[in-house]
């Protein structure tokens, strides 16, 4: 019997392990907050660790967790008071085929999968691969960035959203040279 | 939970479906590994148990594809790469294992098999690759006993004794749950070699990969691939596992020199250990050496 729950707690870990990286990226596509975020993920995994007897293996698991996020986010987008999570069908339509496509990379992990992103980003002028960086890696918010880089708030937000417009351009083309 | 992604929100409802996309996929690629780590062990933490019967099911057999009728026609060759590549899996340890024997009662199982001569020998090159890196340098050679024979022997590190569960006759031995030892743990008494045939390698799980194409794994094959050193064009033959099951590999990828047909190398990505890591195992053959018949004297090896 412990030998069985052994295995089983191994298998749930390989589980969240493999699919945490995709699955956090498709839920934070409708929040930014990151607390939002995790209780969604949480959940997701829990229920679909709970249910996985009705997974239909012949269908793919990433789409099913995505299913199942999917409807997590809806719920939690029409009880909530305030817009700290923004739902919408055509966004999560967008997220889906994007990290799909990213999932089509026959790469071992999330992030060596994102490698397309990886080498969009290395890509980019040194002035807006440092803007990136202090937004993402750093964590920094478009007021504090707009102190050090002495413009707007609003006009550093216009530029990162030009940087993710330029991104989204080089890793749809990457995607689609490598998926044929 | 400190992350200060919280701190646009305002422009949330303004962001077009790419741009939030985007924007998802680089905090992803930016986030540090510790992050990532301490979020997986805050949902370990809360690991339900489930039901007696509710394991991980293994997917059932999967649909035939057209490429089944690509790989029929070169059986000669599908032969060689589904040795070759149980090899590496019989190797590393995929299966299932029962109670392991001792090391002398597994070496005598071996020495009922060796009544053959070796027809050829190739030095191995095995390197691995994901989150945990074997510091020491692998080398093995493969022995060719007939065209449904082979043995792997490491020349540099002992491996660990068991039965091969998949062989319903369980009369063929594999070595290597854990394929090699740590420094630190004893290798007193294992033998460092592993046999495999190919009906029993058919019996097992793995050959499905090969001989019902594709089971449950997605195909690419490409004629004009370049190994990374080698400047020669090779078939590339790389099968990705469509769904989720952590007792088959993840990824097996075969090159194959066109115009002798001969493997060139072998890549396969699976769990291994605990299941908790992902590992790649590549397996470079290089040149062939001069037979050693001494070798397959039982006594040569204890």
């Amino acid at each position: 019997m412990n030998q069985h729950h052994d295995r089983d707690r191994k298998i749930f870990e390989v589980f969240v392990r493999e699919n945490e990286g995709a699955i956090m990226a498709y839920i934070r596509t409708f929040t930014r907050d990151a607390q939002i975020a995790e209780d969604l993920f949480q959940e997701t995994m829990l229920i679909a660790w709970r249910k996985f007897d009705e997974f239909d293996s012949r269908e793919s698991l990433s789409a099913w967790l995505r299913g199942i996020a999917k409807n997590l986010i809806r719920n939690a987008w029409r009880k909530q008071s305030n817009d700290r999570l923004v739902f919408d069908e055509s966004t999560a339509n967008v997220a889906q085929n994007t990290i799909e496509a990213v999932e089509m990379q026959g790469s071992d992990t999330w992030l060596e999968r994102l490698s397309a992103l990886s080498d969009c980003v290395s890509r980019l002028p040194a002035r807006s691969r440092k803007l990136v960086t202090d937004r993402y890696s750093d964590k920094r918010t478009a007021d504090e960035l707009a102190l050090t880089v002495g413009i707007s708030a609003e006009a550093v937000r216009k530029r990162l959203q030009r940087i993710r417009e330029q991104l989204a351009d080089c890793i749809e083309r990457k995607l689609g040279e490598a998926t044929g | 939970m400190s992350e200060k992604q919280g701190g646009d929100d305002k422009q949330m409802h303004e962001r077009s479906d790419r741009d939030a996309v985007m924007d998802s996929l680089l905090f992803s690629l930016h986030e540090q590994p510790g992050e990532r780590e301490q979020r997986v062990q805050r949902l370990l933490a809360k690991y339900p148990q489930r039901g007696n019967n509710t394991c991980i099911r293994t997917p059932p057999i999967a649909r035939t594809h057209n490429q089944t009728t690509l790989f029929r026609a070169r059986t000669s060759r599908v032969r060689i790469l589904l040795a070759l590549a149980a090899m590496i899996l019989v190797t590393c340890g995929v299966y299932v294992s029962l109670a392991p024997p001792s090391a002398q009662a597994a070496l005598t199982r071996a020495a009922t098999v060796l009544h053959q001569p070796v027809t050829r020998v190739f030095d191995v090159e095995i390197t691995t690759q994901g989150f945990v890196q074997e510091t020491r340098e692998l080398s093995a050679k493969l022995y060719r006993q007939s065209t449904d024979r082979f043995l792997l022997n490491f020349e540099n590190a002992p491996v660990e004794p068991c039965i091969v569960a998949g062989n319903p006759q369980r009369n063929w031995i594999r070595f290597g749950r854990r394929t090699w030892l740590s420094d630190e743990e004893s290798n007193e008494g294992f033998p460092n070699y592993t046999w495999f045939d190919l009906v029993a390698i058919r019996q097992l799980q793995f050959s499905k990969l090969f001989d019902e194409l594709p089971t449950d794994y997605d195909l690419r094959w490409l004629n004009d691939a370049m190994l990374p050193g080698d400047s020669k064009r090779l078939y590339r033959i790389e099968a990705v596992r469509r769904h989720y099951d952590p007792s088959m590999p993840r990824r097996v990828v075969v090159w194959i020199d066109p115009d002798s047909d001969v493997t060139q190398q072998i890549e396969v990505s699976m769990h291994v250990g605990d299941f908790s890591v992902i590992r790649t195992f590549v397996a470079r053959f290089r040149e062939e050496v001069p037979l050693d018949e001494a070798f397959f004297q039982l006594e040569s090896n204890q």
